[in-house]
């Protein structure tokens, strides 16, 4: 277990390595010139190349290129072109409202996926399967944007039920005191519930939008592998033996279908870290997808390259996860390939 | 009292209402082995899944009585099967290794077996898996018990089978194919174990459903031919193999004997037309030799003789 663990924690560091070299020089082929965005329409020659100096736009490019990878490896994602200020730290401080959002997403996902699926799968062909299918249908051939902006003008504009989509607080709500960057969690830290509930409404439309969406897949695959584990041959075996229904259903089907399922999850939570830049610029919401945008309008080059990096990370993590889980969830699967 | 009674078994599909099984009418006394025998499409399997009320949808029984153990198992007006009586049949499927969840350890598998089936607590079946093991000849009974079914051989995975198939209670076992996919000499320690244990109990049958003759020959006390959804020959298997009556249970040995003596390449004499679901007289008229006119139009009696019977309508021209 330990030396598989080392062995995966290594092999996502080459992978990692190589994302970092290959967003080094795609960002490099990209159209406009950061010098000129940053300063600004009426700048004279002499200022544009003083700010190629400045930000190193001079230097050669396997210079340029050795001075990056000497900044990564001290956790250094370079210098924001647009505001000047460290993109690690920038990053950083916007990381938690993406992590926040993405989970309570994928919790969402996850529960309506697994609870459609389970629906589905104990009534195949059946109205409740079919309701499911269709749902899933439909929701899968709506545009996120398009989704967001419905909800927008129905459950907040007309109806009134979820709040404006403002950030992760209402106007004129200061943040609490920051511990893990969570506005529901540090609001509890620091004993002002008023701010975690403000902050839970802020949450909620969004995080119901991609939990939503996200839901589709779960739900689709968690309906397909249980029927597919119900009409297996250990299936029919305890179908044989007599065994109670609910039981077959739970140890035969879900059980079985278990494994899939958490590939589908965390193909879901992949999706969500990455590609909620969308959601975040509709919902004003103050996370690294909203800051990607702005900085990919901008040619802000190292805060792509640390944004695309730190996807990357979160990413691999999530793999290595998934296929620990696996392992847990599959008794057939050994860790590392070895024979026990 | 029989352990199993079928009279005049009929499964349909039901859009068209071609008969998977006609007329089915057999028997089979406590204490004994007995063997389904037929080629594939016989309606071997698909008669085991009507007794267990596992037949896929769009197949139903549309008429007849089926009794385990003195207890009807079709109930109500459309004869559809109600699961109550199920718990009187256990199945030994093929493939045993297929027929064990991969994600439960063996004592987990049992000890479900024995709360569900036995009204057990869990103390109490987790102290009774090690015994019912133990009764099917597992060697190392801790190890297996704790293992999961792929850390386990396709032999010692069907004696777990087949202790939980003892562990139900249930007086009518139902072994299909219970040895395909095993070595030989796995396949007679299986076939041992599963003579021993019915030898043990006065109550239990089994009833074998296979292709293999040579299987029926050294394990079953009666034989049941069937061929196309029909009984052909019904006898005990001895008698039977040393004097088939029916033409179609001639042809089956017949072939069986050119096949071990490598005189022939394939089934003598019988044309090779399907089984036509279709007929409305005997299911092998369009394959037998010996077949008239009456063959195709009427469905076969049932010619009585001692302890046999076969269904034909020409047995004394024969």
């Amino acid at each position: 277990m330990a030396r598989y663990l080392f062995q995966r924690i290594g092999s996502s560091a080459v992978t990692i390595a190589i994302m970092a070299i290959l967003v080094f020089f795609a960002s490099r082929v990209l159209p406009g010139d950061p010098a000129l965005v940053r300063a600004g329409s009426n700048a004279t020659p002499e200022l544009i190349a003083q700010v190629r100096t400045q930000f190193g736009l001079d230097l050669p490019l396997h210079q340029q290129f050795l001075q990056y990878l000497y900044g990564l490896i001290q956790g250094d994602f370079g210098t924001s072109i647009r505001t000047g200020k460290s993109v690690t730290t920038e990053l950083m401080h916007r990381l938690p409202a993406t992590l926040e959002l993405s989970l309570v997403g994928f919790l969402i996902a996850s529960l309506i996926g697994i609870s459609m699926g389970i629906i589905a799968a104990t009534n195949p062909n059946r109205w409740p399967d079919t309701l499911v299918r269709a749902l899933t249908a439909v929701g899968g051939s709506i545009p996120s944007f398009w989704l967001a902006l419905l909800a927008i003008f129905f459950l907040v504009y007309n109806l009134g039920v979820f709040p404006s989509p403002i950030g992760r607080l209402p106007l004129g709500m200061s943040p609490p005191p920051r511990v893990t960057g969570f506005y529901t969690l540090d609001g509890l830290l620091a004993g002002e519930v008023s701010v975690t509930l403000a902050a839970l409404g802020q949450l909620a439309l969004p995080a119901l939008i991609l939990g939503v969406l996200g839901s589709i897949s779960v739900t689709r695959i968690t309906r397909a592998s249980t029927i597919e584990a119900l009409a297996s041959g250990h299936a029919r075996a305890a179908r044989g033996f007599n065994l109670k229904s609910p039981s077959i259903f739970l140890q035969e089907g879900l059980r079985n279908a278990l494994p899939t399922v958490i590939t589908a999850m965390g193909l879901v939570a992949g999706y969500l870290i990455a590609g909620n830049i969308i959601i975040e610029k509709i919902f004003s919401w103050p996370g690294i997808g909203q800051y990607l945008a702005t900085a990919i309008s901008q040619s802000d080059l190292d805060v792509v390259q640390g944004f695309v990096i730190i996807v990357g990370i979160g990413y691999v993590t999530i793999n290595l996860i998934v296929d620990l889980l696996y392992s847990v969830a599959d008794p057939r699967i050994e860790l590392g390939g070895s024979k026990s | 009292m029989s352990v199993l009674d079928v009279d005049r078994l009929q499964v349909e599909v039901f859009e068209t209402g071609i008969a998977l099984l006609r007329d089915i009418t057999l028997s089979i006394k406590p204490g004994s082995i007995v063997g389904l025998v037929g080629e594939s499409g016989s309606g071997k399997s698909m008669f085991s899944l009507a007794l267990m009320g596992l037949l896929p949808s769009g197949v139903r029984v549309t008429s007849g009585k089926a009794r385990v153990a003195g207890k009807s198992i079709l109930k109500g007006l459309t004869n559809q099967y109600v699961n109550s009586s199920r718990e009187d049949i256990a199945l030994i499927s093929q493939n045993p290794r297929a027929a064990l969840n991969p994600t439960m350890r063996i004592n987990k598998q049992v000890i479900r077996v024995l709360r569900q089936r036995c009204n057990m607590t869990f103390k109490e079946a987790r102290s009774e898996v090690h015994e019912l093991l133990a009764r099917v000849g597992i060697p190392d009974v801790g190890r297996v018990a704790n293992s999961y079914p792929h850390q386990l051989s396709g032999g010692m995975c069907q004696r777990v089978v087949i202790g939980m198939a003892l562990s139900t209670r249930a007086p009518l076992l139902i072994a299909d194919e219970p040895t395909t996919g095993l070595d030989v000499t796995i396949q007679a320690q299986i076939l041992m174990l599963l003579r021993k244990l019915v030898g043990e109990s006065d109550e239990k049958s089994v009833m074998m459903v296979t292709h293999d003759l040579a299987v029926v020959s050294s394990m079953c006390d009666q034989l049941i031919v069937l061929y196309g959804g029909q009984v052909m020959e019904v006898g005990p298997t001895r008698e039977v193999f040393a004097n088939p009556r029916h033409p179609y249970t001639k042809f089956l040995l017949e072939s069986l004997e050119s096949y071990a003596d490598g005189s022939a390449d394939s089934t003598p004499s019988v044309s090779e037309n399907p089984i036509d679901f279709g007929l409305s007289g005997c299911r092998f008229s369009n394959r037998c030799p010996f077949s008239t006119p009456v063959c195709q139009t009427t469905p076969p009696p049932a010619i009585a003789d001692n302890t046999r019977i076969a269904y034909c309508h020409n047995l004394e021209s024969i």
